[in-house]
């Protein structure tokens, strides 16, 4: 099982439902934490823990549309899987607009809810791992001179020394300096590869 | 508020008597006035039907008119209709003789005039009485009708000839393949004798057309025999004021209901009727008839004996014909006799005559491009004003649609907050029951966990029950203002609706609603919530079985026990037997989308107001959602 350390949290201001869907979650095996509201949440996560939110849609004050935006606007995002008491269209549209992982009302069976949770947990991992991979491109990146990074994006578009020599104002045989230098900063071997990297670790850096 | 409007009534009622008591008590006193010299002239008019009759109403306006335009005196006009004698002739004449004589006497008359030929042929059945001593005119009248009569010195006469050939010959000159008319005429006596005087007339033309009488039908069956004529008919709306049950048709009400319906062109006999659905010919001048009338009765009063004045026959009007009526039948302009004028002619038609109006103008450069803009602005401001017209209907419909909208948004709200007050506890209730599951299948079974979890389960048990509470108290207290209810109007209000949906999926939506279905008891917006969700569910079971014949049903009956019942059908799927009470419990559903709350909220909503619910499944396919409702009492209806 990918839960492992991963933590799903339920929020819900319905002391009863909260209870309820925790022990069974615990009883599935999973590691769950309980919050009696939204804000209850915010305070107590702690920030790059492995996890997915189970949150009411409707609650007293910051209900689980705002939790949603603002996990999604903050550093380390989770997904979010909405329950409600009922089906209402223009919410559940809204949720899966912002990128709800799921919507459920609280008497789905059992097997959806169980299988709705481990798909948040799965595209919790997958997203880390991405945006662990792009946080370690974008380090590297930032170590390139201005002029290595005017180089480059050249390159990724498909230019050639000659042409890039040409744009930027200097000689050939410079380009190819750059070149080396970008490649071994980067650790890559062809231009495939470093288009990809470049790809990957899109937002570019800033600095450019 | 109800009493005091029933005392206001009869106050009025009181002050009524009174002051006809009062006036009875004068009336001796005025019995010796005598004409005071210079005074107005005193006119009084006999009307044959009520004053609205037609053509007899517009005789009768151009008269008054007309004489007070011309007399050099003033003129006090009195009006008294006859009404009586458009049922019977002379049984019933006592009472009104002795009214219109009394009247007479208290109160002296220079003139009486008659209009129509009931109010002459009463005159001259009380002639002593009547107009022994007082002039009379005789107006509105044919001349066929003063054959045989010996006028004297006291009276005279304006009439009309009405051609009955020429109105025979127009038709075929116009249509020359018409092979039936319908002949439309009243049951009155007046109606009846143009019905002989009409049959005599077209003796002749029975080897081509087959005439149909109309008289001792009434206006609907009428309307209904207009709606199905056979190709090459004409119908002529000869005169058509009181029909076969009595129902008497004032102004030109008789004719717009037949033009309406009418599947063939109607001709008509007097002026007025052009405009009014008539297509056209050599019309009465009927307005020409009581201009007539009142230059002959200023001579009268200017001192001219009415012996003296030999009867004036008052010619036909010149052909005119109504332009959109030729439109609607086809009817070829060329062929309308010469000298025919085309009146309400559309501005479609008009721009064909643009030709001749910009030819006029380039004679009369300046006066011809006012012409043209004249004409312009005339047909703009008509086809805005019927713009206009036909945007306060969409608005009315709108807003009748926009009512409809908000009280289905108001139940829709309810159902919802009741979803989310029961979807809170159930939904912990089936989460705590799995996880009770789990525990137990562990090893060992963890029963302190499972000991809490029933706590909460009997907790949340009692919340649910506590929301079915709360439902309830509240349908009672609603069911207290619960008020008569034509049914008929919330099944169409509920179908109008629907009707939108059903027909964008194919399906048909029928109503069938007796006309004579007593008022029932209850909430309207209730019973429209539970109605609508019949009839949706039964849309949406339907759809889900495709095949022949998709078809949705609303059917009404009074059972004979003081109740209505109302059964929604379908043509879908049908109910497995074992299904038909469970479909009633809260969260059964047989839909993907499905809440399964409309049918448990739509029973406790029946039963509430002391009916009841269920489901059949039909003989051949499909289901029947039948629910009944009390009548409303007769004791509350009058109330």
């Amino acid at each position: 099982m990918p839960e492992g350390t991963a933590i799903v949290h339920v929020v819900d201001d319905d002391a009863s439902f909260l209870r309820a869907v925790g022990r069974l979650l615990r009883a599935s095996g999973f590691t769950v934490k309980q919050y009696g509201s939204a804000a209850e949440f915010l305070a107590q996560r702690e920030d790059g823990e492995p996890g997915c939110v189970l949150a009411d849609l409707r609650m007293p004050g910051m209900n689980g549309l705002d939790l949603q935006a603002a996990l999604a606007s903050g550093p380390d995002p989770l997904p979010v899987v909405f329950l409600s008491a009922h089906g209402d269209v223009p919410s559940t549209v809204r949720a899966m607009k912002q990128g709800a992982e799921d919507f459920l009302v609280k008497q789905a069976p059992h097997g959806e809810l169980l299988a709705a949770v481990r798909r948040a947990l799965e595209r919790d991992a997958r997203e880390r791992a991405q945006r662990a991979r792009r946080h370690d491109l974008q380090e590297r990146l930032a170590l390139l001179t201005p002029r290595e990074r005017e180089v480059l994006t050249l390159v990724v578009q498909g230019k050639l020394n000659k042409q890039i020599a040409g744009e930027l104002g200097i000689h050939e045989r410079t380009v190819k300096l750059h070149r080396t230098a970008i490649t071994t900063k980067l650790e890559v071997r062809s231009v495939a590869q470093l288009t990809r990297l470049v790809q990957d670790a899109r937002p570019f850096p800033k600095g450019q | 508020m109800k009493a005091m409007r029933g005392m206001t009534r009869a106050r009025w009622l009181w002050a009524a008597v009174a002051g006809f008591l009062a006036l009875a008590a004068a009336l001796p006193a005025l019995a010796e006035e005598a004409p005071v010299p210079g005074g107005p002239k005193r006119v009084l008019v006999l009307h044959s039907f009520g004053e609205h009759f037609q053509p007899f109403a517009d005789v009768a306006t151009a008269f008054r008119s007309e004489l007070a335009l011309q007399s050099p005196d003033e003129i006090e006009l009195l009006d008294i209709a006859l009404g009586v004698v458009r049922f019977e002739e002379g049984e019933a004449d006592k009472p009104l003789v002795d009214y219109v004589y009394s009247l007479r006497t208290q109160r002296p008359v220079d003139l009486i005039v008659t209009v129509g030929s009931p109010a002459f042929r009463f005159c001259m059945r009380h002639r002593d009485r009547l107009v022994a001593d007082v002039p009379l005119v005789v107006a509105g009248i044919d001349c066929r009708h003063l054959q045989g009569v010996e006028l004297g010195q006291n009276i005279t006469a304006v009439c009309v000839n009405i051609d009955l050939h020429g109105l025979v010959d127009d038709i075929l000159q116009l249509l020359p393949g018409t092979a039936n008319v319908s002949v439309v005429l009243g049951s009155s006596p007046l109606e009846t004798y143009w019905a002989g005087e009409s049959r005599g007339a077209w003796q002749g033309y029975t080897d081509r057309i087959a005439f149909t009488w109309f008289n001792g039908l009434t206006l609907p069956q009428m309307r209904e025999r207009v709606a199905s004529l056979p190709p090459h008919s004409a119908i002529v709306f000869a005169l058509l004021d009181v029909d076969a049950v009595g129902v008497p048709y004032e102004r030109n009400a008789a004719l717009h209901a037949l033009h309406d319906s009418a599947t063939a062109p109607i001709f008509g006999l007097f002026a007025p009727e052009l405009g009014n659905g008539t297509v056209g010919g050599r019309l009465v001048d009927v307005r020409g008839a009581g201009v007539e009338s009142a230059r002959v009765a200023v001579r009268i009063l200017g001192g001219e004996s009415p012996g003296a004045i030999p009867p004036v026959i008052v010619p036909a009007l010149p052909p005119a014909f109504d332009g959109r009526e030729l439109r609607r039948w086809k009817i070829d302009e060329a062929r309308l006799p010469p000298g025919s004028s085309i009146r309400f002619v559309e501005p479609t038609l008009w721009q064909a005559y643009r030709g001749r109006i910009i030819a006029v103008g380039a004679l009369f450069a300046a006066a011809g491009s006012l012409i043209v803009m004249l004409l312009i602005s005339r047909a703009r401001l008509r086809s805005t004003r019927a713009q206009l017209g036909a945007n306060e209907q969409r608005v009315r419909e709108l807003r009748r649609e926009l009512s409809l909208a908000d009280r289905v948004t108001l139940l829709g709200q309810f159902t919802t907050s009741l979803a989310h007050e029961l979807g809170q506890p159930l939904g912990a209730i089936l989460r705590n029951a799995e996880a009770a599951e789990l525990f137990l299948e562990r090893e060992p079974p963890d029963l302190e966990e499972v000991r809490a979890i029933l706590a909460d389960v009997r907790k949340d048990g009692e919340r649910a029950g506590g929301v079915i509470d709360r439902l309830r108290a509240m349908l009672k207290r609603h069911g207290v203002e619960s008020q008569m209810l034509d049914w008929s109007g919330v099944v169409d209000d509920v179908v109008g609706i629907a009707r939108g949906n059903a027909s964008a999926r194919g399906i048909a939506l029928e109503i069938d609603t007796p006309s004579d279905l007593p008022p029932v008891r209850g909430d309207r917006v209730h019973f429209q919530q539970v109605l609508l969700n019949l009839v949706a569910n039964a849309i949406d079971a339907v759809e889900s079985a495709p095949g022949g014949d998709p078809r949705v049903l609303v059917r009404t009956r009074a059972n004979g026990n003081g109740l209505v019942e109302c059964a929604v059908s379908d043509t879908g799927p049908g109910i497995a037997p074992d299904k038909l009470e469970s479909i009633f419990e809260p969260f059964v559903t047989t839909r993907e989308q499905g809440m399964g709350m409309g049918l448990p909220i739509s029973r406790t909503i029946v039963e509430t107001h002391g009916g009841s619910l269920w489901a059949e499944s039909n003989p051949g396919r499909g289901a029947t959602f039948r629910f009944t409702i009390p009548v409303s009492e007769p004791r509350e209806r009058h109330a």
